[in-house]
């Protein structure tokens, strides 16, 4: 694997990233993992077998709400949207993250001589 | 007529459940096809697409992704579970520092490890007991 391609997401933040990404718009499984791809350039491959039960979890947990629909392809796909709750989530979380991210950018960061 | 609203409440509950089942059927097919479809745009024979959408989409055995589908359900009930036995360990512990005797003798730990702490129930809940207050 090369460097630049870790083989996995840092735990938990598949459910962020899904919910975000359906915060841009409506999407099916298979939209949502490129979109995903797309967004990381590359970095993060989702495949089905982490995909689908994170998008059970969050439409069982109601931060996501399903609807068949026909795809561009005349297909019959199941279109994943975010919910309110599923918004404020996204809210959250991402506040969250952030905090967790410049901590975590400060502590790689410190030196001696800044204590 | 309290046992044919059972019934009929289980038999609406398998329905969902098989419903589920052929919808979850239906959309990892979908899946399947849009990536088999992406590898012959990629210029790939149908059967090396097929192969290669299987590998990389993780889809080598669709059991094994819809049981971790279902799982999701089971983890649900288990978090529930989880959920009940901390709060019921919570409960227990307030109950026991007030039969136990003065509080400000022991931390709460302490007096739950002394004395009744042999639960494991207990030992596994260490946070929980930090937070009791007297």
């Amino acid at each position: 694997v090369p460097e630049d391609k870790p083989s996995g997401l840092v735990q938990g933040t598949l459910y962020m990233l899904i919910l975000k990404t359906l915060d841009l718009e409506p999407m099916h499984g298979y939209g949502i993992g490129v979109r995903l791809e797309q967004i990381s350039k590359g970095v993060f491959q989702v495949n089905a077998g982490s995909l689908f039960p994170a998008l059970r979890r969050l439409e069982r947990d109601g931060l996501i709400r399903g609807e068949w629909r026909v795809t561009e392809n005349n297909r019959r796909a199941k279109y994943y949207a975010l919910t309110p709750s599923g918004r404020a989530m996204l809210k959250r979380e991402t506040r969250v993250w952030e905090v967790q991210t410049n901590a975590i950018g400060r502590i790689l960061k410190a030196s001696l001589g800044e204590l | 007529m309290r046992w044919l609203k059972r019934v009929m409440g289980s038999a609406k509950a398998l329905a969902r459940s098989e419903r589920s089942e052929r919808e979850l059927d239906e959309e990892l097919r979908g899946y399947l096809e849009a990536v088999v479809d992406e590898k012959l745009r990629s210029g790939m024979s149908r059967e090396e697409a097929t192969r290669a959408a299987r590998l990389e989409g993780g889809l080598v055995s669709t059991d094994s992704v819809k049981e971790r589908v279902r799982d999701v359900g089971w983890e649900a009930r288990i978090d529930t579970l989880w959920q009940d036995v901390r709060y019921a360990g919570r409960n227990a512990c307030m109950l026991s520092t007030r039969v136990i005797g003065p509080p400000s003798t022991f931390p709460c730990q302490e007096k739950l490890r002394g004395r009744i702490g042999q639960l494991a129930l207990f030992e596994s809940l260490p946070s929980e007991t930090q937070t009791c207050k007297h």
